[in-house]
């Protein structure tokens, strides 16, 4: 297990680079710098501008820098909030996107499994069809469909809790984990009810069945079990799909984490918060998989790594 | 089915010789989730296309005399109007037809690379197929959305440019797809026999492996096509993607959701639009699956 983790980490080092790589000369190739913006600076302050950033030095130097800031966590200055460097932005907002993400992705797994399970030991019942019904719902009606929509219904119409705003309090945060968990909770429910029907079917479900072993206790001690790993699979994936999700979230509940300043980053051009953004999410992707497989191996017996 | 008609059915299949892909459209057209979905998409096409000339409102056009209207059918503005007195019916099927317009075309993109990438790869096999995977690899570390928003830095956000964009990241997964296919086609024995007829390796890629990789394909195409119109209603909603005097429905639904506070129609009918095309994809591409592929139900 150890080895295989040390594989996949060194294994994952040229992926980065790669990623590095490709995002650095985009941002570079691309027109319009950071400080052609509506202020107009004279030709002097500006080459003076691009002295300090290193701008006029060779591309393949620049990159060399960048390479090496990167693996120092120091992803430059951001050229737009002048005092802050990359790092310290990201590191700012980081622990709000990751505890909006974290919950998100906690309750979409306990909700989505509960719902798929339920479905699964009832098909073809009612229960079964409005699972599904969600599932599909859940996919077709995007995030930044939802979001704004919960806010007319539970913030503006039934004034139950605030429309947006962070202030580390539970209410602000419900309707953002909420809306975040919600295509989630439909994929989930889909992937948990397919599995459990296949899990409830084998040899060793139905021999605890056989045995007298009650059925509540043969649903959570041994179907789901096996019914859980295409769900442990998912979290991969989902994770990404959280890091996107949380880019709109952040936008329609204005919240100050990682995704707010990437989409204010991108409509500013401020190219090192850009890259420092994706190249933050790439790493941050990358962990969260490797992760998911080697849970993915500890609950599926077949699955071995060495 | 009863006896005779499943015979009548084998005894066509023995007289034409039935494709794969015409058997398989025979099945789609039996399924009535599927065909549902067609039929909401045709209209739609047709809405988007023909609805604004037969309405003949300019979406561009303001109305000060008329701005935020309710939705009626007394005042002609079925879906009311926005803030500046534009009428959101115009405008929501203006918006649709960019919407579907880039869904389509930036998934043929898309198709056009992933097909040639992929099918290259798994044919030259070996170092080459490895490093070209490496390649697509790097990608699938951060989300698509991310590799379009960095493209649209090079490109520009003109229409255009977003196609481009859109159609050079969303290829990966067809990409990968048509490389699995390549290499379990590749052993077959219509290509040693082709090989041995001295046919060139382009040749073969074009001629014998592409047309053979259809049926994935047309699955993950529609599967694409719902993909692209959701990461670009997701751009256009954070204002990185169509760019004003155009209009899509991420555009309007992040319109709609500025306004919400005091009218809900600007991000409702958007919205619905939006929705019943996802919905209507979904069902398209989960009906193309099972008949493509009986056995995977």
């Amino acid at each position: 297990m150890l080895r295989y983790t040390i594989r996949r980490l060194v294994g994952a080092i040229p992926t980065m680079f790669a990623l590095i790589a490709i995002t650095f000369f985009i941002m570079r190739i691309a027109p319009g710098g950071p400080f052609d913006g509506n202020r107009k600076v004279t030709e002097v302050v500006k080459a003076n501008l691009e002295r300090a950033y290193h701008l006029d030095d060779p591309l393949w130097l620049q990159f060399l820098r960048y390479l090496w800031g990167v693996l120092h966590f120091d992803f430059g200055p951001s050229f737009k909030y002048r005092d802050y460097t990359v790092s310290e932005l990201i590191w700012q907002g980081f622990p709000v996107s990751f505890e909006v993400g974290m919950w998100a992705i906690a309750i979409a797994t306990v909700v989505g499994v509960t719902l798929g399970t339920v479905a699964a030991l009832r098909q073809h019942s009612m229960i079964d069809y409005s699972v599904m019904a969600v599932g599909m719902t859940g996919v077709a009606v995007p995030t930044f469909v939802v979001g704004p929509l919960m806010q007319i219904v539970f913030g503006v119409s039934l004034l139950m809790l605030p429309v947006g705003g962070w202030d580390g309090s539970l209410e602000r945060k419900i309707m953002p984990i909420i809306a975040l968990a919600l295509p989630n909770i439909a994929y989930i429910a889909s992937l948990a009810r397919g599995s459990m029907i296949e899990s409830l079917r084998t040899n060793h479900v139905r021999t605890a069945r056989a045995k007298g072993i009650g059925g509540w206790r043969t649903v959570t001690r041994h179907a789901l079990i096996g019914g859980l790993v295409p769900v442990v699979a998912y979290l991969g994936p989902a994770t990404a799909g959280i890091v996107t999700g949380s880019i709109v979230i952040e936008k329609v509940f204005s919240i100050p984490g990682i995704g707010r300043y990437f989409v204010d980053a991108a409509l500013n051009r401020d190219y090192t918060l850009v890259l420092g953004v994706v190249i933050f999410y790439g790493f941050l992707i990358i962990i969260a998989n490797l992760i998911v497989d080697l849970c993915y191996a500890l609950l599926d017996p077949k699955v071995r790594y060495d | 089915m009863t006896e005779t008609a499943m015979a009548a059915d084998r005894d066509v299949a023995v007289e034409k010789g039935v494709s794969q892909t015409r058997e398989a459209m025979g099945r789609l057209v039996r399924n009535p989730a599927a065909m549902f979905g067609i039929v909401v998409m045709v209209l739609l096409f047709l809405a988007c296309f023909l609805g604004p000339i037969v309405f003949g409102l300019d979406p561009e056009a303001s109305d000060f005399d008329a701005v935020s209207l309710p939705p009626t059918f007394a005042n002609g503005h079925w879906f009311g109007t926005d803030d500046l007195g534009r009428d959101l019916l115009t405008r929501t099927l203006t918006g649709g037809r960019v919407s579907l317009l880039l869904g389509v075309t930036a998934t043929l993109v898309a198709l056009g690379i992933g097909v040639i990438y992929g099918a290259i790869a798994g044919y030259a096999g070996g170092r080459i197929d490895s490093l070209m995977m490496r390649f697509v690899d790097v990608f699938y570390a951060v989300p698509f959305i991310f590799f379009v928003i960095l493209l649209t830095f090079l490109f520009g956000r003109s229409l255009l440019s977003l196609l481009i964009a859109i159609g050079a990241v969303y290829w990966l997964t067809i990409a990968v797809i048509v490389r699995g296919e390549t290499l379990s086609l590749k052993r077959k024995e219509f290509i040693e026999a082709a090989k041995a007829g001295g046919m060139s390796a382009p040749a073969i890629i074009f001629r014998h492996i592409v047309p053979n990789t259809v049926a994935p394909v047309i699955v993950y195409a529609s599967m694409t096509v719902s993909d692209v119109i959701l990461g670009e209603s997701l751009l256009s909603f954070l204002g990185l993607g169509v760019q004003e005097p155009n209009t899509s429905w991420g555009v309007l639904i992040e319109d709609g959701a500025a306004t919400m506070e005091s009218q809900w129609w600007p991000l409702i009918f958007p919205a619905a639009f939006l929705a019943a095309t996802l919905f209507a994809l979904n069902y398209i591409a989960d009906g193309l699956r099972d008949a493509f592929d009986p056995k995977s139900r």
